[in-house]
C-alpha cells in the first residue's frame, strides 16, 4: 500500500539524468521505508513524494538547492515564535472590545482541531499534506495518505473538556483505461470526526446563595464530510454536522449543520481553498421543563463562517505556509496563519497564530505553537502530537496533546 | 395571604439546601427551633410579611424570620426537626392572644412521577420565638364522609392526605383560628389547633346558604365516585377576617362572606363574576385584604373557567355588594395598605394608588442608600407597613423604605440580600446557578477583606472571548457578608446572552484575579 505512492515520481526529479533519477529514487525508497513522513507532500499531478533529507545529493548540492539550511530555519522558527508570544502577551492588558461572536453559539467548535491544526493557528483549509481533518476542510480528505487516525485531548483551564477523535481516507476508483495511465479514474475521501467538550463542576447555587449540587454541562459535534477529487487540481467537500449540546437536566438541544470545502491546486507550492462553515446550524431551546410557563422557547443560530486560505508548500527545505481569512455575519474578520517545518527526521515544530481580528483589535490574539515526533513502528505510522495556544484572560492556556496514527 | 401558583412554584423549584450561620438552641425541647441571629433573613423569597409596630414577621421559603427593631436585626428559624427544609406556606398574628402562626409545605413525589404540595402542619408561638409548638397537617378520617349543616346532614369526601391539603391562608377571630387548606377546604379551630372542624360553603350552584336551608350537596374539591360533582367553591385559597364576626372566604369559585364567623354553622353569601351587576373580575380568589381606614375589601381577581372573566383587582366599598375593577391582566399575590392608599403586589412590581385605584405608581429604583446594594426584581409578593416604614418582599430579596412624609416610594431604601458568607478572601461564588437573565439579576459574592479595592469584573465566552463587562474599576469595600454585585445577563450590546455556560474574572486591586462560571438557562 505505501509503495503505491511511488510508482509515479514527482516533476522536480524529471529534470535530472536517468541516473541521478534511479539513485535519487533508490535512496528515497528506502529512506522512507524507514520512515513513513508526516507530511506527505504532493506534487501538482497529486503524485506524492517522501519529504526525507536527500542524502543522495551532496553538501554542496542541498545548499545550492535550499534558500535556507536548517540552522537558519530553526532560528527564524524560534525567532518568530519568541516575537509572536512577547508581542502578543504585550497587548493583554488592553481594555477588551465587544464583538458580537463571543455571544453566539458553539464557541468550542470554533476552537480548532487537534494539537496539528492549533499548533498552526487553525487556518488550515488549504492544507492537502500530512494527516488532514474535514474539520478544516471536508475537500482535503481526498488528499489523505493512508488511513489517517487522529485524536487529541487539551488541557484547559476553569473545568473545561476539549477533546478530538478523526477518521480520515481517501479512495481510488480506478478503471481499466485509467490503470494503464497509472492513475486512479477518481478519487473520492471521507472524513468523521467528533469534538467533545463541556464545563463540569459548575457551582450550583439557589437564589439565596445557597449550594445546590455540582453541575456539568456536554456539548459535542458529530461530522461526517465526503469529498471528491474532480480533477488534479480541485477538489470539493460536504461535511454534515450533528450539535448535542446537553445544558442541565433535561434541557438539551441538537442540530444539524453543513460545511461546504473547495481546494485548488495552482502548482506544486500553492494551493487555495474556499469554505462555507455552519449553514443551519442552530441550537433550539425550551426550558418550559424547568420553569413551566416562565419557560422560554427560543433560536439560536450559530455564525455563518466564510473562509478564503492558502497553503504554500516547499517540500525542498521541508517547510509549509498557511493562511486563512475568516468572514462571518457577525462582523468579523479574522486572519489566521502559521507553519511547519520539519527539523528532523519524524520532528516537526508549528507555530501560528489564530484570531487576529482585522475588524476589533481588542479581541484576544490566540499565538500557539507545537510539535509532533512521529514513529515508523512495524509500518505503522505513530505520531505524537503537542501544541500550546496563548488563552488571555484565562487563568491558564491552552495545551493540546495528542496521538495519531497513519496505516 | 398568598396564591397558590406562587406556592406552587416556590415549592417545586426551591432546591434547599441547610446551612446556617452561627446558632444555638432555644432551650432543649424538641418542639423549639434553632435559630440565628443576622443583619439579613435567611431566605430571598418573602412570601408575605406581618408588621406589628416595630415587630416584622417574615413568612419564607427558608423558614421564618422576626426583627424586632424594624429591621435592623433579624432572628431566623429554620432548621432541625421542626422547620426541616420545609416552606413556609402562610403566616398570621393571632392580635386577640398575640399569638405568630405559621403553615409548613414541602414538596411530595405522587404516582406518575408528577410532584405537588403537601402541608406538613402548623406551628405557633406566643412568646416571640422562644418556643414553638407544632401541630401536624388537619385530615380527615376514612370515615369522615358526612357533616351536619343546620337542619342538613350532607356527605363530605374525606380529606386524608396531605397532598394539595396544605394551609395558603390564615385568619383569626376571637378563640378561633381559620385556615384556608385548598383541597381540604376552610378550616377551624378553637383549640389551638388540637381539632379541627370543616366549615361548609355553598356549593357551586348556589349563592347563599344557612343552615335552616334544605339542602342536598356533597362537600367535595373534586367530584369522583363518592360525590359525583366536585365544586371549585371547595378549594380554598384565601380567609380573612373583617372583624370579631365577619369573615371572608376566597375560592376558586369567587368570595364567600359570612357575619356570624362564631356560629356553629355560619351561614354564607358568595360573590363571584356571574352572580352580581358590578361583580368581581374573576372568580380565583388568590388573596383578600381589608382596608381598616377606607373600610374596603380588596381582592385578587383571577381568571377561572369562564371565558368572559378576566385577570385583576377588584375591590368594594359596601361589604362586597358592588366591585369596582382595576389593574386589568394583572396577577396580583397580595395587597397592603398605608393608611388608604393600597399596594398591590404581582410579577410586575409594586403598584401603589393614592387615587383610589385610578392610577399606579411603582418605585423607580430600589437602591440601598448606604450600600448600593439594589433590589432589581419586579416580582413582588408580600408587603407590610408600620408607620412610615413600607417592607416589600420579592423573589429575589427584601426592601424596606423609610418614606419621606407625604412622598409616594420616596425615602431611604434599605435592601437585604441573603447570601451564604464566603468562607475565605480567597472565594467567590454566584448565585443563583442556573441563572435565567429573564427572571432574575446574577449576584457576584467576593471579599476586599473590607479594604477600599478596584474591583473589575468581567465575562467571558467557553473560549474565552470577551462578552461583558460588569463593572470596571469600581471602587468597592466588602467583606465575607458583604453586598454582591449585579449582572443582567446582557452582553455589551445590551443583549441577553444566549444559553450556556459563561466564566467571569474578578478582578481586585493587585490581586490575582479570581474565576468562576455561570450556567445560563433562559
Amino acid at each position: 500500500m505505501r509503495n503505491k505512492i511511488f510508482k509515479n515520481y514527482p516533476n522536480v526529479i524529471l529534470s535530472l539524468s536517468k541516473d541521478d533519477r534511479k539513485s535519487e529514487v533508490t535512496l528515497r525508497q528506502a529512506q522512507c521505508d524507514n520512515l513513513r513522513p508526516a507530511s506527505t507532500y504532493f506534487d501538482q499531478g497529486g503524485q506524492a513524494q517522501c519529504d526525507n533529507v536527500i542524502l543522495s545529493l551532496s553538501k554542496d548540492d542541498r545548499i545550492e538547492k535550499s534558500h535556507f539550511d536548517r540552522l537558519s530555519v530553526t532560528k527564524v522558527f524560534n525567532l518568530s515564535v519568541i516575537l509572536f508570544l512577547l508581542f502578543f502577551t504585550s497587548i493583554l492588558s488592553a481594555q477588551p472590545k465587544f464583538s458580537e461572536m463571543s455571544v453566539k453559539p458553539g464557541a468550542f467548535s470554533r476552537m480548532g482541531f487537534g494539537p496539528r491544526g492549533i499548533g498552526m493557528g487553525n487556518g488550515l483549509s488549504a492544507l492537502t499534506e500530512g494527516n488532514l481533518v474535514a474539520y478544516y476542510n471536508p475537500a482535503s480528505s481526498v488528499f489523505q495518505e493512508g488511513n489517517s487516525f487522529q485524536t487529541g485531548y487539551s488541557f484547559l483551564s476553569l473545568d473545561r473538556a476539549l477533546n478530538f477523535l478523526n477518521f480520515t481516507r481517501k479512495f481510488e476508483f480506478r478503471s481499466s483505461k485509467a490503470e494503464n495511465l497509472g492513475r486512479p479514474a477518481s478519487v473520492a475521501g471521507i472524513s468523521a470526526g467528533i469534538i467533545n467538550s463541556g464545563v463540569s463542576k459548575i457551582d450550583g447555587r439557589d437564589n439565596n446563595g445557597l449550594k445546590t449540587k455540582e453541575l456539568s454541562t456536554s456539548e459535542n459535534l458529530f461530522f461526517l464530510a465526503v469529498a471528491n477529487k474532480f480533477s488534479e487540481k480541485f477538489a470539493l467537500g460536504l461535511t454534515v454536522k450533528f450539535y448535542y449540546y446537553k445544558l442541565y437536566e433535561d434541557i438539551t438541544s441538537t442540530g444539524v449543520g453543513f460545511d461546504i470545502g473547495a481546494i485548488y491546486k495552482f502548482n506544486e507550492n500553492f494551493n487555495v481553498s474556499f469554505m462555507l462553515v455552519d449553514l443551519n446550524s442552530k441550537y433550539k431551546w425550551d426550558t418550559s421543563p424547568i420553569y413551566g410557563q416562565q419557560g422560554l422557547s427560543s433560536e439560536n443560530e450559530f455564525p455563518l463562517l466564510k473562509k478564503i486560505g492558502i497553503r504554500y508548500n516547499n517540500p525542498q527545505n521541508k517547510f509549509l505556509l498557511v493562511a486563512e481569512f475568516e468572514n462571518s455575519n457577525v462582523g468579523t474578520n479574522i486572519l489566521k496563519f502559521g507553519g511547519e517545518y520539519n527539523i528532523y527526521d519524524g520532528l516537526f515544530l508549528r507555530a501560528g497564530v489564530d484570531q487576529f481580528n482585522l475588524s476589533n483589535g481588542d479581541w484576544a490574539v490566540k499565538p500557539a505553537a507545537g510539535f509532533s515526533y512521529l514513529y515508523n513502528l512495524d509500518g505503522y505510522l505513530i505520531g505524537i502530537d503537542y501544541a500550546f495556544m496563548l488563552e488571555p484572560y484565562s487563568s491558564s492556556d491552552r495545551h493540546i496533546i495528542g496521538v495519531n496514527f497513519n496505516f | 395571604m398568598k396564591k397558590i401558583f406562587l406556592f406552587l412554584f416556590i415549592i417545586i423549584l426551591s432546591n434547599i439546601n441547610f446551612s446556617q450561620v452561627t446558632n444555638y438552641k432555644v432551650g432543649e425541647l424538641d418542639d423549639r427551633l434553632n435559630k440565628s441571629s443576622s443583619l439579613n433573613p435567611t431566605s430571598n423569597t418573602i412570601i408575605d410579611i406581618i408588621a406589628i409596630g416595630d415587630t416584622i414577621w417574615l413568612g419564607t421559603s427558608r423558614g421564618v424570620s422576626v426583627s424586632f427593631d424594624k429591621g435592623e436585626t433579624w432572628t431566623n428559624f429554620y432548621g432541625r426537626s421542626d422547620f426541616g427544609t420545609d416552606n413556609i406556606s402562610a403566616i398570621g398574628y393571632d392580635t386577640y392572644t398575640r399569638t405568630f402562626w405559621c403553615a409548613t409545605a414541602k414538596s411530595q413525589e405522587v404516582t406518575g412521577g408528577q410532584t405537588l404540595p403537601a402541608g406538613s402542619g402548623l406551628k405557633y408561638t406566643n412568646d416571640f420565638g422562644n418556643t414553638w409548638n407544632s401541630i401536624p397537617q388537619p385530615v380527615d378520617g376514612q370515615n369522615d364522609n358526612q357533616i351536619q349543616y343546620g337542619i342538613n346532614n350532607l356527605s363530605a369526601l374525606p380529606v386524608t392526605v396531605t397532598v394539595q391539603n396544605l394551609c395558603y391562608d390564615i385568619a383569626f377571630t376571637p378563640n378561633t383560628i381559620w385556615i384556608a387548606t385548598f383541597a381540604g377546604g376552610l378550616r377551624r379551630s378553637t383549640d389551638n389547633g388540637q381539632t379541627w372542624q370543616r366549615v361548609v360553603l355553598p356549593p357551586d350552584n348556589k349563592n347563599s346558604i344557612a343552615p335552616t336551608d334544605t339542602l342536598d350537596f356533597c362537600l367535595a374539591p373534586v367530584g369522583g365516585s363518592f360525590c359525583s360533582v366536585g365544586n371549585l367553591n371547595h378549594r380554598v385559597f384565601s380567609v380573612i377576617a373583617l372583624n370579631d364576626s365577619t369573615v371572608l372566604v376566597g375560592t376558586a369559585n369567587g368570595i364567600n362572606k359570612t357575619t356570624n364567623a362564631n356560629y356553629a354553622n355560619p351561614s354564607w353569601v358568595k360573590f363571584n363574576h356571574q352572580n352580581q351587576d358590578n361583580p368581581i373580575s374573576g372568580n380565583f380568589i388568590t388573596a383578600l385584604a381589608y382596608n381598616n381606614t377606607s373600610n374596603t375589601i380588596w381582592a385578587s381577581t383571577w381568571k377561572a373557567e369562564d371565558p368572559n372573566e378576566f385577570y385583576g383587582v377588584s375591590f368594594s366599598s359596601d361589604g362586597g355588594l358592588n366591585w369596582q375593577t382595576t389593574l386589568y391582566d394583572e396577577r396580583p399575590h397580595n395587597f397592603a395598605f398605608k393608611f388608604a392608599q393600597p399596594i398591590v403586589l404581582t410579577d410586575n412590581g409594586a403598584f401603589r394608588s393614592t387615587d383610589f385605584g385610578q392610577t399606579w405608581i411603582l418605585p423607580n429604583s430600589i437602591v440601598d442608600n448606604q450600600t448600593g446594594a439594589q433590589l432589581r426584581s419586579n416580582v413582588f409578593y408580600s408587603a407590610a407597613v408600620t408607620g412610615n416604614y413600607i417592607f416589600l418582599g420579592s423573589d429575589d430579596g427584601l426592601a424596606r423604605l423609610k418614606e419621606n412624609i407625604g412622598s409616594v416610594w420616596e425615602g431611604e431604601w434599605k435592601v437585604y440580600l441573603s447570601s451564604q458568607p464566603l468562607n475565605s478572601d480567597e472565594e467567590v461564588y454566584c448565585y443563583p446557578n442556573p441563572f435565567s437573565p429573564r427572571q432574575e439579576l446574577l449576584k457576584f459574592r467576593y471579599s476586599t477583606n473590607g479594604q477600599e479595592e478596584k474591583v473589575t469584573i468581567r465575562i467571558y465566552d467557553f473560549a474565552f472571548n470577551y462578552v461583558a463587562t460588569v463593572i470596571q474599576n469600581a471602587s468597592r469595600i466588602t467583606d465575607n457578608e458583604g453586598a454582591p454585585d449585579f449582572w443582567n445577563g446582557k452582553d455589551d450590546n445590551g443583549n441577553y446572552v444566549p444559553n450556556g455556560v459563561y466564566f467571569y474574572r474578578i478582578e481586585i486591586g493587585d490581586k490575582d484575579p479570581l474565576f468562576g462560571k455561570i450556567l445560563v438557562l433562559q
